[in-house]
Protein backbone atom coordinates (compact mmCIF):
# COMPACT_ATOMS: atom_id res chain seq x y z
CA UNK A 1 0.00 0.00 0.00
CA UNK A 2 1.28 3.64 -0.93
CA UNK A 3 1.73 5.67 1.77
CA UNK A 4 0.10 9.09 2.44
CA UNK A 5 2.64 11.58 1.55
CA UNK A 6 3.00 9.61 -2.11
CA UNK A 7 -1.41 9.40 -2.82
CA UNK A 8 -0.93 13.31 -2.15
CA UNK A 9 2.14 13.42 -4.48
CA UNK A 10 0.68 11.37 -7.08
CA UNK A 11 -3.15 13.67 -6.66
CA UNK A 12 -1.24 16.96 -7.05
CA UNK A 13 0.84 16.08 -10.13
CA UNK A 14 -2.17 14.79 -12.03
CA UNK A 15 -3.88 17.53 -11.11
CA UNK A 16 -1.91 19.83 -12.16
CA UNK A 17 -1.45 18.61 -15.61
CA UNK A 18 -5.21 18.52 -16.15
CA UNK A 19 -5.18 21.75 -15.03
CA UNK A 20 -2.58 23.29 -17.68
CA UNK A 21 -3.09 20.76 -20.18
CA UNK A 22 -6.68 19.29 -19.91
CA UNK A 23 -5.33 15.99 -20.11
CA UNK A 24 -3.98 13.39 -17.36
CA UNK A 25 -0.60 12.05 -17.41
CA UNK A 26 0.16 8.15 -17.47
CA UNK A 27 1.74 6.66 -14.85
CA UNK A 28 5.01 6.20 -16.91
CA UNK A 29 5.40 10.00 -17.46
CA UNK A 30 5.16 10.59 -13.83
CA UNK A 31 7.46 8.20 -12.43
CA UNK A 32 10.67 10.57 -12.85
CA UNK A 33 8.58 13.45 -11.10
CA UNK A 34 7.51 10.99 -8.18
CA UNK A 35 11.33 9.52 -7.78
CA UNK A 36 9.78 5.90 -8.56
CA UNK A 37 10.18 3.04 -11.00
CA UNK A 38 7.44 2.78 -13.64
CA UNK A 39 5.92 -0.48 -12.07
CA UNK A 40 5.65 1.56 -8.22
CA UNK A 41 4.21 4.55 -9.93
CA UNK A 42 1.46 2.45 -11.94
CA UNK A 43 0.39 1.22 -8.47
CA UNK A 44 0.54 4.63 -6.50
CA UNK A 45 -1.56 5.58 -9.46
CA UNK A 46 -4.00 2.52 -8.43
CA UNK A 47 -3.34 3.13 -4.82
CA UNK A 48 -4.75 6.60 -5.33
CA UNK A 49 -7.65 5.28 -7.31
CA UNK A 50 -8.87 3.54 -4.32
CA UNK A 51 -8.84 6.08 -2.01
CA UNK A 52 -12.23 7.93 -1.42
CA UNK A 53 -11.42 10.24 -4.05
CA UNK A 54 -13.95 9.60 -6.39
CA UNK A 55 -11.48 8.83 -9.26
CA UNK A 56 -11.19 6.22 -11.67
CA UNK A 57 -9.01 4.54 -14.54
CA UNK A 58 -11.12 3.57 -18.16
CA UNK A 59 -11.99 -0.06 -17.05
CA UNK A 60 -9.47 -2.41 -18.25
CA UNK A 61 -6.54 0.27 -18.86
CA UNK A 62 -4.04 2.01 -17.05
CA UNK A 63 -5.57 5.51 -18.32
CA UNK A 64 -7.27 7.93 -15.77
CA UNK A 65 -10.39 8.35 -16.87
CA UNK A 66 -11.96 10.93 -14.98
CA UNK A 67 -9.96 12.90 -12.02
CA UNK A 68 -12.44 15.34 -10.69
CA UNK A 69 -13.36 17.72 -10.93
CA UNK A 70 -11.86 16.83 -14.60
CA UNK A 71 -12.65 14.10 -17.04
CA UNK A 72 -9.92 12.94 -19.00
CA UNK A 73 -12.48 11.79 -21.35
CA UNK A 74 -14.78 14.62 -23.75
CA UNK A 75 -18.04 14.94 -21.93
CA UNK A 76 -20.83 17.35 -22.65
CA UNK A 77 -19.55 19.51 -19.54
CA UNK A 78 -17.36 21.53 -21.37
CA UNK A 79 -15.57 23.69 -19.22
CA UNK A 80 -13.90 27.02 -20.51
CA UNK A 81 -11.25 29.21 -18.29
CA UNK A 82 -10.97 33.17 -19.75
CA UNK A 83 -12.08 32.05 -23.28
CA UNK A 84 -9.61 28.76 -23.56
CA UNK A 85 -12.05 25.71 -23.87
CA UNK A 86 -9.94 22.60 -23.33
CA UNK A 87 -11.19 20.95 -20.21
CA UNK A 88 -14.35 18.52 -19.77
CA UNK A 89 -16.12 18.52 -15.76
CA UNK A 90 -16.86 14.64 -14.89
CA UNK A 91 -20.02 15.45 -14.17
CA UNK A 92 -22.57 18.37 -14.09
CA UNK A 93 -22.28 18.81 -10.45
CA UNK A 94 -18.04 18.76 -10.24
CA UNK A 95 -18.40 21.41 -13.08
CA UNK A 96 -19.84 23.32 -10.50
CA UNK A 97 -16.30 22.88 -8.54
CA UNK A 98 -13.65 23.35 -11.13
CA UNK A 99 -13.44 26.85 -10.03
CA UNK A 100 -12.01 25.87 -6.92
CA UNK A 101 -8.57 25.02 -9.09
CA UNK A 102 -8.79 28.48 -10.89
CA UNK A 103 -9.00 31.03 -8.70
CA UNK A 104 -9.86 34.12 -9.20
CA UNK A 105 -10.79 33.39 -12.52
CA UNK A 106 -13.96 33.22 -14.28
CA UNK A 107 -15.01 29.68 -15.25
CA UNK A 108 -17.73 28.87 -17.63
CA UNK A 109 -19.71 25.64 -18.15
CA UNK A 110 -21.55 24.54 -21.07
CA UNK A 111 -23.31 21.63 -21.48
CA UNK A 112 -26.91 19.97 -22.24
CA UNK A 113 -29.88 19.46 -20.59
CA UNK A 114 -30.52 15.75 -20.79
CA UNK A 115 -34.17 16.18 -21.07
CA UNK A 116 -34.69 18.36 -23.44
CA UNK A 117 -31.03 18.84 -25.23
CA UNK A 118 -31.18 22.65 -24.59
CA UNK A 119 -28.02 24.03 -23.80
CA UNK A 120 -27.26 25.36 -21.03
CA UNK A 121 -24.85 27.80 -19.29
CA UNK A 122 -23.43 28.41 -15.99
CA UNK A 123 -20.50 31.35 -14.98
CA UNK A 124 -18.50 30.99 -12.14
CA UNK A 125 -15.82 32.90 -9.86
CA UNK A 126 -14.22 31.56 -6.63
CA UNK A 127 -17.68 29.72 -5.22
CA UNK A 128 -19.93 32.72 -7.09
CA UNK A 129 -22.75 32.41 -9.55
CA UNK A 130 -22.16 35.10 -12.21
CA UNK A 131 -24.70 33.84 -14.36
CA UNK A 132 -27.13 30.89 -15.19
CA UNK A 133 -28.75 30.54 -18.50
CA UNK A 134 -31.71 29.73 -18.16
CA UNK A 135 -31.78 30.61 -14.60
CA UNK A 136 -34.41 27.58 -13.59
CA UNK A 137 -31.51 25.25 -13.91
CA UNK A 138 -32.21 22.32 -11.31
CA UNK A 139 -29.32 19.36 -11.18
CA UNK A 140 -30.12 15.74 -10.50
CA UNK A 141 -28.79 12.46 -9.55
CA UNK A 142 -30.81 9.04 -9.85
CA UNK A 143 -28.39 7.00 -7.40
CA UNK A 144 -28.57 7.12 -3.82
CA UNK A 145 -25.02 8.37 -2.07
CA UNK A 146 -24.06 5.47 -0.31
CA UNK A 147 -23.72 3.54 -3.71
CA UNK A 148 -21.70 6.28 -6.02
CA UNK A 149 -18.60 4.15 -4.91
CA UNK A 150 -19.72 1.00 -6.04
CA UNK A 151 -20.49 2.68 -9.63
CA UNK A 152 -18.75 5.53 -9.91
CA UNK A 153 -19.09 6.41 -13.58
CA UNK A 154 -22.44 5.76 -13.09
CA UNK A 155 -23.25 7.62 -10.13
CA UNK B 1 -25.13 13.91 -11.92
CA UNK B 2 -26.48 15.94 -14.34
CA UNK B 3 -27.97 19.64 -14.76
CA UNK B 4 -31.53 19.83 -16.40
CA UNK B 5 -32.78 23.05 -18.12
CA UNK B 6 -35.83 23.09 -15.59
CA UNK B 7 -37.71 21.20 -12.46
CA UNK B 8 -39.90 19.46 -15.15
CA UNK B 9 -37.66 18.34 -17.02
CA UNK B 10 -36.05 16.52 -14.12
CA UNK B 11 -39.32 14.92 -13.70
CA UNK B 12 -39.85 14.84 -17.24
CA UNK B 13 -36.38 12.65 -17.88
CA UNK B 14 -36.50 9.32 -18.95
CA UNK B 15 -33.60 8.34 -15.80
CA UNK B 16 -35.56 9.76 -13.06
CA UNK B 17 -36.52 7.33 -10.69
CA UNK B 18 -39.44 7.57 -8.14
CA UNK B 19 -37.88 7.71 -4.19
CA UNK B 20 -35.28 10.22 -5.61
CA UNK B 21 -37.18 13.54 -5.15
CA UNK B 22 -34.51 15.08 -2.50
CA UNK B 23 -31.86 14.57 -5.47
CA UNK B 24 -34.07 17.29 -7.33
CA UNK B 25 -32.35 20.74 -5.99
CA UNK B 26 -32.10 24.14 -7.89
CA UNK B 27 -28.47 24.96 -9.38
CA UNK B 28 -28.06 27.01 -6.52
CA UNK B 29 -28.23 24.37 -3.75
CA UNK B 30 -25.99 22.15 -5.76
CA UNK B 31 -23.45 25.04 -6.12
CA UNK B 32 -23.24 25.17 -2.05
CA UNK B 33 -23.22 21.23 -2.30
CA UNK B 34 -19.92 21.68 -4.43
CA UNK B 35 -18.87 24.39 -2.38
CA UNK B 36 -17.95 22.80 0.77
CA UNK B 37 -14.12 22.39 1.25
CA UNK B 38 -14.13 19.19 0.54
CA UNK B 39 -13.77 20.42 -2.81
CA UNK B 40 -12.41 23.67 -2.35
CA UNK B 41 -9.49 21.94 -0.97
CA UNK B 42 -8.85 20.18 -3.82
CA UNK B 43 -5.95 22.53 -4.51
CA UNK B 44 -4.31 21.56 -1.36
CA UNK B 45 -1.26 19.60 -1.96
CA UNK B 46 -2.57 17.20 1.67
CA UNK B 47 -5.58 17.07 -0.19
CA UNK B 48 -5.90 13.10 -0.07
CA UNK B 49 -4.95 13.12 3.48
CA UNK B 50 -7.25 15.38 4.48
CA UNK B 51 -10.25 13.98 2.53
CA UNK B 52 -11.94 11.46 5.69
CA UNK B 53 -11.77 14.63 7.83
CA UNK B 54 -13.63 17.17 4.98
CA UNK B 55 -16.50 14.92 4.87
CA UNK B 56 -19.23 15.78 7.63
CA UNK B 57 -20.21 19.75 6.13
CA UNK B 58 -21.65 17.54 3.06
CA UNK B 59 -24.35 16.26 5.61
CA UNK B 60 -24.82 19.42 8.20
CA UNK B 61 -25.07 21.15 4.79
CA UNK B 62 -28.15 18.81 3.56
CA UNK B 63 -29.42 18.71 7.08
CA UNK B 64 -29.65 22.62 6.71
CA UNK B 65 -31.28 22.23 3.14
CA UNK B 66 -34.08 20.09 4.17
CA UNK B 67 -32.83 17.11 2.09
CA UNK B 68 -32.23 14.67 4.84
CA UNK B 69 -35.79 13.36 5.33
CA UNK B 70 -35.73 9.96 3.50
CA UNK B 71 -32.01 7.97 3.27
CA UNK B 72 -31.44 8.88 -0.39
CA UNK B 73 -28.03 11.10 1.05
CA UNK B 74 -27.49 8.66 3.77
CA UNK B 75 -23.64 8.11 3.51
CA UNK B 76 -22.46 4.16 3.43
CA UNK B 77 -21.76 2.34 6.44
CA UNK B 78 -17.86 3.73 7.99
CA UNK B 79 -17.79 6.09 5.59
CA UNK B 80 -17.83 8.79 8.12
CA UNK B 81 -14.45 8.95 10.96
CA UNK B 82 -15.37 7.95 14.32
Amino acid sequence: MTDASLLDRTYCIIRDEMRETGRAPHYAEMAGALGLSVEESRRAVYDLMNTPFPGWLHPGMDHVASFPPFSNVPTHHRITVEGEQKWSAQCGFESLAMCWLFPGRTIRVDTYCLHSGEPLRVEMCDGEMLLAEPETIFGYVSVPFAKWRENKPFA
Amino acid sequence: MNLFRSEEDVRAFSGFERGTEEAVMPLAEYAMLWGIENYRARAWDDYITRLPELQAERWELLERLGRRKTPFWDPPAGFLPE
